[in-house]
């Protein structure tokens, strides 16, 4: 019969520490990412004004919103990563954040015709846009949850959520170089509907693999 | 209890250090005061059953003692741990899941009760287990085997033992997890 104490002598000749989540998880996560986003980028192309997107006042949040979120996203699923953590203050960034997106897209509907309004959230590449961004995305999400499962994540779905966000910030920075969209009402949307798709996912998944 | 909760850390610095015999005291400090947690809040399940939730707990914290960090109370991280393993064996048994954390603050140590059914899960979960794995944590556990005498009963290197032992007991935690 295996008795406590027979337990705690197993335990205490066992001298061999588990692996640290960080900074592997960056790494699983993103690389992947980098990999199919860049083949990506190689088939598609850049969109051609690139440069001056970048620079542009409204288009510029296509990247400035994604990135953050792939850092506060990353820093959360870390975070979460010891059991005892209350990141709270994160989750505010991203509130943050998507209050900013549901800024944009109501500043580019109070700007044109309500009867514009549907053909300017549909767009032109809706499901290549989402597509690409949710299977980057997951790629990312898959690669860092392996890692992740090194952790002790006493909330295991939140913690697949938080890396779901970063992965899927990540994967949007990427196909938003190719996305030729400077339509606040289209890019918040779909970019935001695929992020979520991939956070969900990373949500259902961590609740699985993460459990301690 | 003979360390006192804020030797913990120290111990479990040492431990994770390597110092085996530090470790020991931590998890030797560590039973009762879990026990008594898991009885207080598990009260209603039987003496058995709690005992295996106790495991549990013992073996997570294990597994998962690099995620302590070593510039932070170790008390929360155990007892965040405690806790949701807990919850979790009483979510599996269908009870009441409400757990305030201020229940942790004042809890008696408890010593092992006797088990009227002689019955325990981590018993059952090393019959699960592949017959190396089943022997050696047999023979560290019964027998008091060291893990330099392991390595030449079981014909490995004494690195090859405590890889062996390691993963011996993350599958026990893995088995323990998919039976719920």
């Amino acid at each position: 019969m295996m008795q406590t104490d027979h337990l705690i002598t197993l335990l205490a000749n066992d001298t061999r520490l588990g692996r640290a989540v960080w900074p592997g998880v960056v790494f699983a996560a993103l690389g992947p990412i980098l990999v199919t986003g860049s083949v990506l980028l190689t088939v598609l192309g850049f969109r051609p004004d690139f440069a001056s997107a970048v620079t542009s006042p409204v288009t510029v949040w296509k990247w400035v919103l994604p990135l953050v979120l792939m850092a506060v996203g990353m820093s959360l699923a870390l975070a979460l990563s010891r059991p005892e953590s209350h990141p709270q203050k994160r989750w505010r960034v991203i509130v943050i954040l998507a209050a900013i997106a549901a800024g944009l897209f109501a500043i580019s509907a109070g700007m044109q015709p309500p009867a514009q309004w549907i053909a300017a959230i549909k767009g032109k590449t809706l499901l290549l846009c989402v597509s690409s961004i949710t299977g980057i995305g997951l790629t990312g999400l898959l690669g860092g949850l392996v890692v992740l499962r090194r952790g002790a994540s006493t909330r295991p779905g939140l913690s697949g959520f938080a890396l779901g966000l970063g992965s899927g910030g990540a994967a949007t920075i990427l196909y938003a170089m190719h996305c030729g969209s400077n339509e606040p009402m289209f890019f918040v949307t779909w970019y935001g509907s695929a992020i979520l798709a991939v956070s969900l996912t990373g949500s259902i998944l961590g609740r699985q693999l993460l459990k301690i | 209890m003979t360390e006192s909760r804020d030797d913990w850390a120290d111990l479990l610095r040492a431990a994770n250090r390597g110092d085996t015999a530090a470790y020991a005291r931590f998890l030797a400090a560590l039973a009762p005061v879990m026990r008594g947690m898991v009885r207080a809040q598990a009260g209603g399940i039987d003496a058995g059953l709690r005992e295996d939730i106790l495991q549990e707990i013992l073996l997570t914290i294990h597994l998962k003692r690099h995620t302590w960090a070593e510039d932070r109370p170790v008390r929360p991280w155990v007892y965040a741990i405690t806790r949701f393993k807990i919850i979790d064996a009483l979510r599996r048994n269908g009870r009441d899941t409400s757990l305030p954390v201020e229940d942790f603050a004042n809890i008696l140590p408890a010593e092992a009760e006797a088990d009227p059914f002689e019955r325990r899960d981590t018993d059952r979960m090393l019959d699960q287990l592949d017959d190396r794995s089943r022997n050696i944590l047999r023979a560290v556990a019964y027998e008091g085997t060291k893990l330099a005498d392991l390595g030449s009963r079981f014909d490995l290197s004494e690195g090859a033992a405590r890889v062996a032992l390691h993963r011996a007991l993350g599958k026990l935690s893995a088995l323990r997890r998919k039976e719920q």
